[in-house]
């Protein structure tokens, strides 16, 4: 409001915008917030959990090597390997242990779907990572199984709404300053989360605003890049993505013998002082086209700036250095790492996950207090409140259902559960006349149940990872959640 | 000042982009930590009337009598034309910017997002729909109009 009067150095200033504006920016944000809240709990909700992605495959492939250091000759080997393993036309792509991550990993893909994937041991050797849950999880983050265009634009629209609601939310809140520093617990269910809701969305905005942007571009990357060519480049998006991507090496499919890789390797390095190897990549293996592509990275920087490429002979094709690189590229090799928090280590892994799961707070509180406003002013919408719990609990209860599928039945089609658990949830919420409240525990015990069967069971098959700790614990709190804690 | 001294210095100690990312994060974790600490627990007894002191309570949103056709159009001003309207503003930006074609690229589509979002927010905000659908309208077309007249980047 601007009658909203904030002291600070001895002056009063007031709020920017008039009482009614603000008002009115409330009523967008709160339209908004109803229209998207679904889809964005759940962009965010598996975004949180994809971000230990590294994590969840161990979890699914415990016996799945995870190395420290990949020595050149043990790189080469690999790759030797699963040139022959990978089905013709595939590209092979290597990822080296990183101190941000462990674990060397191969990829045989073809567009943008793995064909196989590896663990790589410290001499070589592959082990199939067949990581079935977290893959699902992972599309279903970036493109909610959909169509790769319609899906994505989808999770970009979202991420747009999100950035949007991240400025209303601001806008709509004059006294942003006074209460920044107030957590006050209790009171009514309003009020309450109103004061979570708040603080969440103000002091992790940062965040919030970079990876909605970040995934908003993400996820509208085809929607610019054909707007782009259709106005400037005669609609030819392949002009556009050269301006990237280095053109492929003129198309000669004789067959080549693979050169010896491990040399490659070295000589690689040698022509990139100062960095460490982070990738491989293998276009048109065992092709007289092949291009091999080893991507270094410096421990300053975020993302890989130095790349050497080799021809199928083994000669240096080409080569670029960060002082080679525009602002451009540079800025776009980041928004993938900075969106994923994958730079940092598990200590970044930790605190991203935690914020992301911030965000789902966030989302859900705000629905919680559209419903609370309904209900104080009358207008209950018992329906919503049922719907909302089976969102806010019922997705998390889904994802652990999937995840208990994936590691029993191998063969099972995940998305196609996922969807029929998320459609059976909304039918239940449409029957049981039971409050939203009472709804929602039921629930939450059912995910805490999940959670720590899920736990011990994976603990007891095979060794104990810190994924079945969090599993236990966080099941175990999600059941005792709300009971009073009883004096020893 | 202490949020800023930090970022600066894990962008000195561990390189500018990663520092600064790395600042984003924690400090915003560790703020949350601290607000954490400092929680208080509301008074049951005295809450209504807290909550009933004149210029005290959250503001409330805009009730507006609900009818179709402007709730249509405030979907597609904040939808496809807000879009629209951010995509012609971020093409003009991919194409007049100064500086190397693939920077004004991605700089152009880190705006588009940005320019959408705070489309979206204005239409959904503003109450007289035809304004806002002229604006909307007007930047699209002068937009793209401009920037194809600039040609490839």
């Amino acid at each position: 409001m601007s009658g909203e009067r904030n002291t600070r150095s001895g002056k009063a200033w007031r709020w920017p915008l008039s009482p009614e504006t603000v008002r009115a920016v409330l009523s967008g944000h709160g339209a908004l917030g109803i229209a998207f809240a679904g889809v964005i709990y759940l962009v965010c909700l598996t975004g949180a959990l994809t971000v230990f992605t590294p994590d969840l495959q161990h979890w699914e492939v415990p016996r799945a090597p995870v190395v420290t250091t990949l020595s050149d000759a043990a790189a080469g080997r690999a790759l030797t390997q699963a040139a022959q393993a990978a089905p013709p036309g595939a590209t092979l792509s290597l990822t080296y242990p990183t101190p941000a991550k462990a674990g060397a990993v191969l990829m045989a893909y073809r567009g943008n779907r793995a064909d196989q994937t590896w663990a790589v041991a410290s001499d070589g050797t592959l082990v199939p990572l067949d990581a079935r849950w977290s893959d699902f999880l992972l599309h279903l983050h970036v493109n909610l199984h959909l169509p790769r265009a319609w899906g994505g634009f989808l999770v970009g629209l979202t991420g747009v709404a999100l950035l949007s609601s991240l400025v209303s939310g601001v806008l709509a809140h004059p006294r942003v300053v006074r209460d920044a520093f107030h957590l006050r617990l209790g009171g009514s269910r309003r009020l309450a989360q109103a004061d979570w809701h708040n603080r969440l969305g103000v002091w992790a905005l940062p965040f919030h605003a970079t990876l909605a942007l970040t995934g908003a571009l993400l996820g509208l990357s085809t929607l610019i890049v054909a707007a782009l060519a259709l106005l400037l480049y005669r609609g030819d998006r392949q002009q556009v993505y050269r301006l990237f991507i280095d053109p492929p090496p003129p198309a000669d499919a004789r067959a080549m013998p693979m050169p010896d890789l491990a040399t490659l390797l070295t000589r690689a390095h040698a022509a990139m002082p100062g960095a460490s190897p982070q990738s491989v990549v293998i276009e048109r293996p065992g092709r007289a086209d092949m291009r091999v592509s080893v991507h270094g990275i410096r421990p300053r920087n975020l993302v890989p700036q130095d790349d050497v490429q080799f021809d199928a002979t083994g000669r240096i094709a080409a080569q670029e250095h960060p002082q080679d690189l525009s602002t451009g590229i540079k800025v776009l090799g980041g928004i993938g790492q900075v969106h994923f928090g994958w730079f940092g280590g598990a200590p970044v892994r930790v605190v991203y996950g935690l914020l992301g799961l911030a965000l789902c707070v966030v989302t859900s509180s705000g629905i919680t207090i559209w419903l609370a406003r309904r209900r104080d002013r009358g207008r209950a919408a018992p329906g919503w409140e049922r719907i909302w719990a089976v969102i806010a609990w019922g997705q998390p209860l889904a994802l652990a259902l999937t995840a208990a599928l994936a590691l029993t039945r191998p063969d099972a089609p995940l998305a196609k559960a996922w969807l029929g658990l998320t459609l059976g949830l909304v039918a239940v919420a449409g029957v049981v006349p039971l409050p939203g409240l009472s709804l929602g525990r039921m629930l939450r015990q059912a995910m805490g149940a999940v959670l720590v069967t899920l736990g011990c069971a994976h603990a007891m098959l095979g060794p104990i990872t810190t994924v079945d700790a969090v599993l236990v614990i966080g099941g175990a709190a999600a059941l005792l959640w709300g009971r009073p804690l009883r004096k020893i | 000042m202490v949020l800023i001294g930090a970022a600066v210095l894990a962008m000195l100690a561990i390189g500018p982009i990663k520092g600064l990312a790395l600042a984003a994060t924690m400090q915003s974790a560790g703020a949350l930590a601290v607000i954490w600490q400092g929680r208080v627990q509301r008074q049951p007894a005295r809450m209504p009337r807290a909550e009933a002191v004149v210029g005290d309570a959250a503001p409330e949103p805009l009730e507006q009598r609900a009818r179709l056709w402007r709730g249509v159009l405030r979907v597609l001003l904040a939808g496809p034309l807000g879009m629209v309207a951010a995509l012609a503003l971020a093409l003009c930006l991919a194409v007049y910017l100064p500086g190397d074609p693939r920077t004004r690229i991605v700089l152009s589509g880190l705006a588009m997002p940005v320019l959408w979002g705070l489309a979206m927010t204005w239409t959904l905000a503003d109450r007289r729909l035809l304004r806002a659908l002229a604006v909307l309208v007007g930047t699209s077309l002068l937009g793209l109009g401009i920037a194809a007249l600039g040609g490839a980047a």
